[in-house]
Formats: C-alpha cells, sequence, structure tokens
C-alpha cells in the first residue's frame, strides 16, 4: 500500500481499503509517459496501489483480418488469464471491436476482475483533426476510470456528468466529468473489495 | 438494482454474439437472458416476460421470422428486434410488416445498437401508459355497478351469471334504480359485446309501438324516393334489444314480439321476405309485470318468453350504507374536467344524502350532485347546497335582485304581487329568465339550478323565445 499516501486525494471511492490496480500497456510502441500519469490520476480517484506492468503478450492473437481489428473479448480474456489477485487494466493504441458491433473504446468484465481500453479512437487525428495530447490523455482517463468502474460493479449513470455516464462518441467522452457522481460513489462503496 | 430492471432476450446460434451482446447490454444495468435457438427462446418465453427481444434473422431450425411470430402469440408486448446480415434485409423489412419493432445490420453501431433498445423501452412504457390510462378511463366511463351492500352484491353477481347465459332478461326495480345500467352492463360482459345495443322506450307516446320502428319498412310501400328503414330489430342483429318499460307495449305489439320470438324471424314492413333473428333481448319495467298478466294486460306467453332470468334492482332507501360511495362515484362522474375541484362532501351532507328517502333513487341523487356541483362551492359540497324533496322554487330573496331588472317586471313592485297576477306559464317564463341571466347565459347551470335537464330548458327557451332572451 505505499504508493497511497503518494497524493492528497479527493474524496475516496473507498478510503479504507485501496485499490490494487495493475496498468497492463499491450503491444504499446512507446509505452511509458502517458501510462504513468494515467496510473497516478487513477490512485487519487481509486486510492490504493497503481502501478504499471507491461503484458507478457502482444495483439497478434487478436487481430481479425476481415475486420482489420482487434477482438476487445479475446483481449480481455488473455488478459484476465495473468494470474494474481490484482485487478487488471489492459491499454492498446489498436481499434477494438467485439462481435456484432463496430468499434468499441473499451470492454470491462461487470463486476470481474479487469477492462480493457482502446486509445485508438480517443485521438483528435483520426478524425481529421490537429493533434492534442492534452485532450487524448484526458479522454483515456476518464474512459480508463469509467471502465474500472463497471469492473467494480458500476452500470452506466443517468447523469450525464458522471464518468458512469455512458458514451459513444469521443465528443461525449468530453462532455462528462473525470469524476464519479455521488450515487456512484455510495455505490462503489457498497463493493466488496477483493 | 431494482426489479423495474428492463429485461432483454438475446437469441442468437452464435455463442460470440450472445457473449458480447450480454456483456455490452449488462453494463447498461439491464438484465439479460441469452438462447442459443427459436424453441429455447420460446421456452423462456413462457416462464419469463420480456421488455425486448433481439432476434437473429437466421438460425437453424427456426429462424427468426418463424421465431418472431410464435412470440407475437406468446407475448405480444415484447418489442421484437430483428439482427441480420447486410444481405437479407429484404426478410428483415418483412418481419417489420409482422409486427417486428425494427431490424439491425451486423455488424452495428454500438450507438444504434444502444439507441434502437432504448427507444424500443421508451415505446414499451408509452405503450404501458396509455393502456394504465385507458383501463382507467373505460372504468370511469364504462357501466359500474356501484355498492357493498348485501342486496348489490346479490345484484352484481347475479349480473355476471346473467351475462354469460345469453337468455331473455328481465329487470324489475323502481324508476330511477338503474335498470338500463344493469341492462349495458349485461350486454357488455356478455358474449355479444361486440354487437350493438339498442335501447328502445316503450310506449313514450302512448299506446302501441310503431311497428315500423321495431321491423323497419321496406319495398313496395315506400316512394321510390324514399330510402328502406332499418328497425330496431336490424339494429340490435347479433347484439341486445333493450325493451325499456316493457310493460307499456300495446297488445299488438306484444302480439307481434311473441310471433317474432317464436319464429326467430320477422318481416319487414313492405316486404314478403321474412329475415331470421339473433339478438338478445333484455327488459325492464318499473311495474310488476305478474298482475299485469293476471290482470291479463300482459301476454303471459309473452311474459314466459321475456322473463327467463328476472333480477331486481333495490331501491336506494333499502341500501342506504351504499349512499356515501354512490355519492361519491357520482360526484366524480358528473364533475366537469375543467370545472371547480369538488373532492367530497361535509358530513351534514352526507347525513342529509342518507336520511333522504330517494323515491327516484339513483337518477334523483345523480340530479341533486349535479345541481350541488354549480351552487356548491369547492372542495366539499355541503348540505345547504344539496336541494332534495321535489323541486321548489329556489329561495326567492337572491332572484328578486335580478328580476327587477328584466323587462318583463320592471313595471312591478314586489315579486309577490307580480306571481299573484300572472299565469303558470308567465311565472315560468320570468323565472327562467332570472335564473338564466343570474347565471350569465350558461345553461347548464342555470338548468341545474332550475333542477331540469338542459335539454328540457333548452325546449323550454324554444317555445319563450320571442319574450324570454335575457340580454
Ligand atoms: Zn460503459
Ligand atoms: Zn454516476
Amino acid at each position: 500500500m505505499g504508493s497511497r499516501s503518494d497524493i492528497a486525494p479527493p474524496p475516496r471511492a473507498r478510503p479504507e481499503r485501496g485499490l490494487r490496480l495493475w496498468i497492463v500497456p499491450i503491444g504499446l510502441k512507446q509505452a511509458l509517459p502517458w501510462t504513468e500519469a494515467l496510473a497516478a490520476q487513477l490512485r487519487s480517484v481509486f486510492g490504493g496501489e497503481v502501478i504499471v506492468a507491461p503484458a507478457p503478450f502482444g495483439l497478434e492473437a487478436s487481430f481479425d483480418p476481415q475486420r482489420g481489428q482487434y477482438n476487445a473479448l479475446e483481449l480481455l480474456e488473455r488478459l484476465l488469464a495473468l494470474p494474481g489477485s490484482q485487478r487488471l487494466l489492459g491499454i492498446v493504441e489498436v481499434d477494438l471491436f467485439i462481435p456484432m458491433l463496430t468499434y468499441v473504446f473499451g470492454q470491462a468484465q461487470l463486476n470481474g476482475r479487469g477492462a480493457i481500453l482502446s486509445s485508438y479512437r480517443l485521438d483528435n487525428t483520426i478524425y481529421g483533426l490537429a493533434r492534442d495530447d492534452r485532450l487524448r490523455a484526458a479522454r483515456i482517463a476518464k474512459e480508463a476510470i469509467h471502465e474500472l468502474g463497471h469492473a467494480l460493479g458500476l452500470v452506466h449513470c443517468r447523469d450525464p456528468d458522471c464518468v458512469m455516464h455512458s458514451s459513444l462518441y469521443v465528443e461525449e467522452i468530453d462532455l462528462k466529468s473525470a469524476a464519479l457522481c455521488a450515487c456512484c460513489r455510495r455505490r462503489l462503496r457498497e463493493v466488496p473489495t477483493e | 438494482m431494482p426489479n423495474s430492471q428492463p429485461r432483454i432476450l438475446i437469441v442468437d446460434d452464435e455463442a460470440a454474439v450472445r457473449d458480447s451482446l450480454r456483456r455490452w447490454f449488462e453494463l447498461d444495468g439491464y438484465a439479460i437472458e441469452v438462447a442459443d435457438s427459436g424453441a429455447a427462446a420460446l421456452r423462456r418465453m413462457q416462464e419469463v416476460s420480456f421488455d425486448v427481444a433481439l432476434i437473429d434473422l437466421r438460425m437453424p431450425g427456426m429462424d427468426g421470422v418463424a421465431l418472431q411470430q410464435r412470440m407475437h402469440e406468446v407475448t405480444p408486448d415484447t418489442a421484437v428486434i430483428i439482427v441480420t446480415a447486410f444481405g437479407t434485409i429484404q426478410s428483415a423489412v418483412e418481419v417489420l410488416k409482422h409486427g417486428a419493432f425494427d431490424y439491425l445490420t451486423k455488424p452495428v453501431d454500438p450507438d444504434e445498437l444502444s439507441r434502437m433498445v432504448r427507444r424500443a423501452l421508451e415505446l414499451r412504457e408509452l405503450r404501458a401508459q396509455n393502456n394504465r390510462l385507458r383501463r382507467a378511463v373505460d372504468h370511469r366511463g364504462g357501466a359500474v355497478i356501484v355498492g357493498e351492500t348485501p342486496a348489490m352484491r346479490t345484484l352484481r353477481a347475479q349480473v355476471a351469471e346473467a351475462a354469460s347465459a345469453d337468455v331473455p332478461v328481465l329487470i324489475c326495480g323502481e324508476t330511477g334504480t338503474g335498470k338500463h345500467l344493469v341492462a349495458t352492463v349485461l350486454h357488455t360482459a356478455g358474449p355479444r359485446r361486440y354487437f350493438s345495443f339498442v335501447p328502445l322506450a316503450c310506449g313514450v307516446s302512448e299506446g302501441e309501438l310503431g311497428d315500423d320502428e321495431l321491423l323497419g319498412q321496406e319495398g313496395g310501400s315506400l316512394p321510390p324516393t324514399t330510402l328502406p328503414r332499418m328497425g330496431k330489430l336490424q339494429l340490435a342483429e347479433g347484439g341486445t334489444l333493450f325493451l325499456d318499460e316493457v310493460a307499456r307495449l300495446g297488445p299488438q305489439t306484444q302480439r307481434a314480439l311473441l310471433e317474432l320470438l317464436r319464429r326467430g324471424s320477422f318481416t319487414p314492413l313492405g316486404s314478403t321476405r321474412p329475415r331470421a333473428t339473433d339478438f338478445r333481448l333484455i327488459s325492464a319495467s318499473s311495474v310488476a309485470l305478474a298482475p299485469l298478466v293476471q290482470a291479463n294486460r300482459f301476454s303471459a306467453d309473452l311474459y314466459y318468453r321475456v322473463a327467463v332470468l328476472t333480477l331486481t334492482c333495490p331501491p336506494l332507501r333499502e341500501r342506504r350504507a351504499d349512499i356515501p360511495a354512490l355519492a361519491r362515484h357520482l360526484l366524480e362522474r358528473l364533475s366537469s374536467p375543467g370545472g371547480a375541484p369538488f373532492t367530497g362532501f361535509t358530513p351534514p351532507a352526507l347525513e342529509r344524502l342518507v336520511g333522504y328517502d330517494w323515491p327516484r333513487n339513483v337518477r334523483e341523487l345523480a340530479n341533486a350532485i349535479e345541481r350541488a356541483l354549480v351552487v356548491g362551492r369547492p372542495p366539499l359540497i355541503g348540505a345547504e347546497d344539496l336541494l332534495l324533496g321535489p323541486v321548489s322554487a329556489p329561495p326567492a330573496a337572491p332572484l328578486r335582485e335580478t328580476t327587477t331588472t328584466t323587462e318583463t317586471t320592471t313595471t312591478e313592485t314586489t315579486t309577490t304581487e307580480t306571481t299573484t297576477d300572472l299565469s303558470l306559464a308567465a311565472v315560468e317564463q320570468q323565472h327562467i329568465a332570472a335564473v338564466l341571466e343570474r347565471c350569465q347565459g350558461d345553461r347548464r347551470r342555470a338548468a341545474a339550478l332550475l333542477g331540469i335537464a338542459p335539454a328540457l330548458l333548452d325546449e323550454k327557451l324554444a317555445l319563450l323565445k320571442p319574450h324570454a332572451a335575457p340580454g
């Protein structure tokens, strides 16, 4: 629990027992600057221990040549097969899909051990807009919190300002805050940890 | 999660599709079940009801089209969304014609999928609301037999039984006890409810019921420009013919009716071809028929055909315990939607209502309440708003102020002097004019104040027109 006191946290979701979370980059070209920043942000929201631990496997097996995308469910399955009792947040830079859907920003196991998140569609450049690293970082943080919220048992929230509000477009991500609403925070506290 | 969580059923033979859709919708907080075949889906649907079903069009065994049709029989309220590949949009459109909510082509845009399910749920909720509303309206507008006294409970049970029996029923009871209402309930609760209910007041204009009214008229006896006239019997075909005050039928009509009931057919006037009849006969009488039969004033044969079952509506004074509930029920029904919001009666008002004898029964009670709604002050109807007993002239004092302003009385000094010299018709005319003015021309209010039906007021006004139009 060493890193818990590093940052003076805003209202913590579960102050009594922190989260043990691994951020797991999978096949990232250049890993670290933003993954570390993300770790700090997740620590401030959920408390506990957050470390960055690159995946021992690559993306190749999850590629669907027909769709030219990566299968999010397959990747999630590999991720969750990693040993340990810590929670896992896989991060990729490639485009993810699930059968039936054209794309997903990420995919979580509701009330489960982890989630996976893609930064691909969170980047302005794929929409033909100017590169904006700060905006991208903000979107990644919101989606990471969102997917972890799912893993911790939260479903989509009606509050449009809450980070658990469902967003299917980047613009919708930009509209919501990075914070959990009071209601979701309360629900999160009711979830037993580990 | 509350129980109100929407329930979604996903039907697909592909495990990966089922799995991804389940995960996707679980994040929205829906309760998800999956089925790998149409047969499995149908089995589950017989146990649990679903708000939305997402069905793959192409499945081995029962395909999406067949499943959708079977489902529609089992749970018509479930919104069906068909999932199809690009090549099969044509068949998806076919499914829409059979009542599916919409279709999706795979792979689906996540946004489109979520929105469509949300829309399906909203539509379902809207429909449910509409149904609730309609039920509420039906309940208010439809015929209800109100009362919890033993006599009324018995009557309700008898009515329920008689409704399905589909045999002639005679309803006895004093004026205003609700015989017509019971007849409507018999009709609407019975197997003939989808056909007409045709009421026929017997002997309103004294003597014989016009044959043409009952039998209709067609063919040669009519001038060529006249359309054939449908008799009540034809109108009642398949439905119910309600003969109100059946005791007033003249001997000739009695014979015709008896003949008709015996043969099951009749011949319209001017025609030679008999028509078969199929209707249910319900009759009502406010006088006992048996003494009339003994006195040979009512055909015994007809009596036995008309009164296969007999129901009796008890007079209101014999079920006083029902009066408060009945009064509240009438208050609700008679209140106009935009009118003053009356919520009930003061205790003294209820006491008056329960203590009174109601010689004209529920009809009189309804009239008293209708009038009180006009003269009373919301939210409660007070004892002073209730005009019970034979309708007497309303208190003179407030009226005098207004009568002095009307032309007819400007020359008079006092009302007493006025009325003593005037004919009854003139007094009526003067009084109507005064009341109308007091109500600022509002005929409904005026009729209520006068204690007569608005239609009767209109009739009187038409007669009095040259003199009485105020303002
Ligand atoms: Zn989500
Ligand atoms: Zn929330």
